[in-house]
């Protein structure tokens, strides 16, 4: 055991972001919502935005990330993120604004919204939690469900003839003129976790350029509705999500 | 004081700038009023009414049955509207396009006023002679405010046609027997 | 004085708003309102303000949810189907305290209905405001110039009391010109408040905008928070106005355009030495209880004028509370009524 003065003398290599409270996160194990939510309060803090950042918390499993992220926070009605981020952005514009969405919020009841503030350019960054599946309504389809993907409502599996292909966010964004950055990631090991946090960091500062629309989409485990262990979680991104949704910088910015 | 003031006929005749220069003489005048236009749906030769009300306290409604002053630019107008009229009203009609009326219980008169524009040098004003016509011959409101009224109504780049406007009324005016 | 000028409600709306010190507004095109935001389009850069307009309403109210959250002055307008889209979002600016101003100009429905002028959106806009316990502050003008009045008016109240305050209209007042005195344009009041998010903390805690309060005793609080908030608006914000005779034999009770109708047929009757009054609601919710009470107890009737099915009348039921008759004249699905057919009917109750 370090004794007081091995602790003082120590050199902190890892510790709580400061853009993090101390409120302990209600994920499930395995699952990567809260490594998404470090990777983002990191990029915070290191891009010194603490201060002057405002959270648009949106509905889906992490519509508690008021309690978690150390800034102002407005609550979003389910899909109404971007539109909510825009209204603070243009009325507070020294503001950084972020929308956290799942892909339930963002690619089912809200697409129109965050089509709509890309297509403007709207200099707001978007944190896109894609997990095929609706996490906190237990499980059903979302847009993102792969084919062949068991959910709650897919119980045989999606079928492509009564529901239609995964809805690919990205690809469907890229084309729009108002877009500064875009990129699709993941977290599923050291290396994915880097890009991811590079991807995240650029998109930001693309906001604080004021450069227009930022977007990152996090290909993410959701193990309970996934009926999966958290490893399996992992593999199954690798083996198959990866295989619907690559990685990619669709649009890249430089500072 | 109230008077009700109805006019009718179709896009591009005027009606709307008529209505809309009753009420900037009215408010020149110091009375108070409310006017509204209302159109039919298509772009094109659609239906257009203007209705002015004036008084001399509070404008109760803005909504007329009968009025005691009818505006018909044209023989639709005439066929839809003349029975608007109150007993003991006014009704000037623009005779060039309605043909002859016939009224039992109300005062016509007819001007030519789509020729007589055309006369002037420009049917644009023909809204204006019949206006001419209503206000001498109704005596609410006074014909002294009808310049400033056009100046506000009329776009600073269309002043230069004061002059043909204020002939027009002034002819309108001249038609009251 | 300044002179007065000639302008249709909708314009007398949004100018009341810049004046007033509204600098964001966000909407969907929608008639019979679409001159106001093509009036904040034009006039609101004139004072470094914001126009965006929004790709629905759903995106209105949320982007005006956004703004509001900053503790802007911020208004959104519609007309009826639009409002109807935007009851979600004011459900949630009543669950997170959140004030802001919406102008409806009614027109007829259900459905697509039609731009005639309609007052069916009485229910929406005195109940309204999606689900849950809330409801909207609602005033409902007759005339232009009180359209500019209320449009000043309805921010600080809203900001008091901290929630929607709707204006509501109907077609025929949206677009018909009378003359307005204007004021000066206020410079927006600073965004003090104790709860505004954004800008630089410079060191202040953080604040969090929410309507999420899975504690259920904590959700029953703010609902009765909200609830304390109306019960003081119904104390101090209560409006109505009377006009007619004194000593009536029965009395009307209207709101916005149908009141402006039921004037006109007082003054008619007069002329018959016919005897009515007219109880004319500014505030329908707070709803001013205490005239209709009052005079339910004088007079041998209160007939109701409005261009709805029987909506505003339960309101005038509840007060008047079995005192005396209550009569409906009604028309319905963008028709208006006239002051002949008005009287007519009226004297068929007689
Ligand atoms: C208008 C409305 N409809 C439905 C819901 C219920 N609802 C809550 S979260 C959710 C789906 C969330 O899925 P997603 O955005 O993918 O987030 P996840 O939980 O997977 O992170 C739904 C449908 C709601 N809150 N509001
Ligand atoms: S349900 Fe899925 S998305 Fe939600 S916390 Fe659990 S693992 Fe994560
Ligand atoms: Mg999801």
């Amino acid at each position: 055991m370090p004794d007081a003065q091995d602790l003082a003398d120590a050199e902190v290599v890892y510790r709580r972001p400061a853009a993090l409270t101390e409120v302990q996160m209600r994920y499930c194990p395995g699952c990567t919502h809260g490594t998404a939510h470090r990777l983002v309060a990191e990029v915070l803090e290191e891009l010194d935005l603490i201060d002057r950042t405002v959270i648009v918390v949106t509905v889906g499993c992490s519509v508690y990330a008021d309690k978690y992220f150390n800034v102002d926070a407005v609550q979003a009605a389910h899909g109404r993120g971007p539109a909510v981020a825009t209204g603070i952005k243009r009325s507070s514009p020294e503001s950084i604004v972020f929308t956290y969405q799942g892909d339930g919020d963002l690619a089912a009841i809200g697409l129109s919204e965050v089509i709509h503030t890309a297509q403007r350019g709207e200099s707001i960054t978007v944190i896109f939690i894609n997990n095929a599946v609706f996490g906190m309504t237990r499980g059903q389809m979302a847009p993102t469900t792969l084919v062949g993907q068991k959910t709650t409502t897919t119980p045989r599996g999606r079928d492509p003839q009564i529901a239609g292909m995964p809805m690919m966010v990205c690809e469907l964004l890229a084309s729009i003129a108002g877009v500064a950055y875009l990129a699709r990631e993941t977290m599923i090991d050291p290396k994915t976790v880097r890009n991811a946090k590079r991807s995240i960091k650029k998109a930001f500062q693309a906001q604080v350029d004021g450069a227009g629309f930022s977007l990152v989409e996090l290909i993410s485990t959701c193990p309970v509705w996934w009926y999966k262990r958290p490893l399996e979680a992992i593999a199954w991104i690798r083996e198959e999500m990866l295989e619907q949704y690559p990685l990619q910088v669709f649009v890249e910015y430089e500072a | 004081m109230r008077e009700e003031v109805f006019m009718a006929g179709t896009g591009g005749q005027g009606v709307v700038s008529a209505g809309s220069l009753l009420a900037e003489m009215a408010l020149e005048q110091g009375l108070e009023v409310c006017y509204i236009s209302v159109y039919s749906p298509e772009v094109r030769g659609g239906w257009v009414t203007s209705t002015v009300v004036i008084a001399d306290g509070e404008v109760g409604s803005p909504i007329v049955g009968e009025v005691d002053s009818l505006l018909l630019f044209d023989k639709r107008a005439a066929d839809e509207h003349l029975g608007k009229i109150r007993s003991g009203g006014l009704i000037v009609a623009n005779s060039s396009l309605t043909g002859p009326l016939t009224v039992a219980d109300a005062e016509l008169i007819e001007v030519p006023a789509t020729r007589m524009a055309a006369e002037l040098g420009n049917e644009q004003v023909t809204n204006i002679i019949l206006l001419g016509t209503y206000v001498k011959a109704r005596g609410v409101l006074q014909l002294s405010h009808f310049e400033a009224a056009l100046k506000t109504v009329l776009p600073e780049r269309h002043h230069k046609h004061i002059p043909l406007n204020i002939e027009a009324v002034n002819l309108g005016a001249e038609q009251v027997p | 004085m300044s002179k007065r000028v000639m302008m249709t409600g909708n314009e007398a709306v949004a100018e009341g708003a810049i004046a007033a010190g509204c600098r964001y507004f966000f909407g969907y095109p929608i008639t019979p309102q679409n001159a106001i935001p093509q009036y904040m389009a034009e006039h609101l850069a004139e004072v470094g303000g914001v126009y965006l307009q929004a790709e629905s309403e759903l995106a209105s109210i949320n982007l005006v949810y956004g703004a509001a959250a900053t503790g802007a002055y911020v208004m959104t307008s519609s007309s009826s189907p639009g409002i109807s889209l935007m009851q979600e979002g004011l459900s949630y600016m009543l669950g997170s305290e959140l004030p802001c101003v919406v102008v409806n100009m009614v027109r007829g429905g259900p459905g697509l209905g039609n731009i005639g002028a309609a007052q069916s959106d009485y229910w929406l806009a005195t109940r309204g405001a999606g689900h849950g316990d809330g409801r909207c502050l609602t005033f409902a003008p007759h005339r232009v110039q009180e359209m500019y009045d209320w449009a000043a008016e309805a921010f600080p109240i809203a900001q008091k009391y901290r929630c929607p305050v709707m204006i509501l209209g109907d077609g025929l007042l949206a677009n018909m010109a009378e003359p307005v005195r204007l004021r000066e344009r206020q410079e927006p009041p600073p965004r003090d408040q104790d709860w505004a998010i954004g800008g630089r903390r410079n060191g202040r805690p953080r604040r969090i905008v929410n309507s999420l309060w899975t504690d259920v005793p904590v959700m029953e609080a703010l609902n009765i928070r909200i609830q304390e908030r109306f019960e003081q608006a119904a104390e101090n914000e209560t409006r109505w106005e009377e006009y007619g005779n004194d000593d009536p034999t029965f009395v009307f009770a209207a709101y916005g355009i149908s009141a402006r109708i039921c004037k006109t047929v007082i003054d008619r009757l007069a002329e018959e030495g016919i005897r009515a009054r007219l109880i004319r609601p500014v505030s329908l919710f707070p709803f001013p209880h205490k005239p209709f009470a009052e005079w339910a107890q004088r007079v041998e009737r209160i007939v109701c004028v409005e261009l709805s099915m029987g909506q505003f009348v339960e309101d005038v039921r509840l007060a008047v509370a079995g005192e005396c008759p209550v009569d409906l004249i009604w028309r319905t699905g963008g028709v208006v009524l006239t002051p002949e057919e008005v009287m007519a009917r009226v004297k068929e109750l007689l």
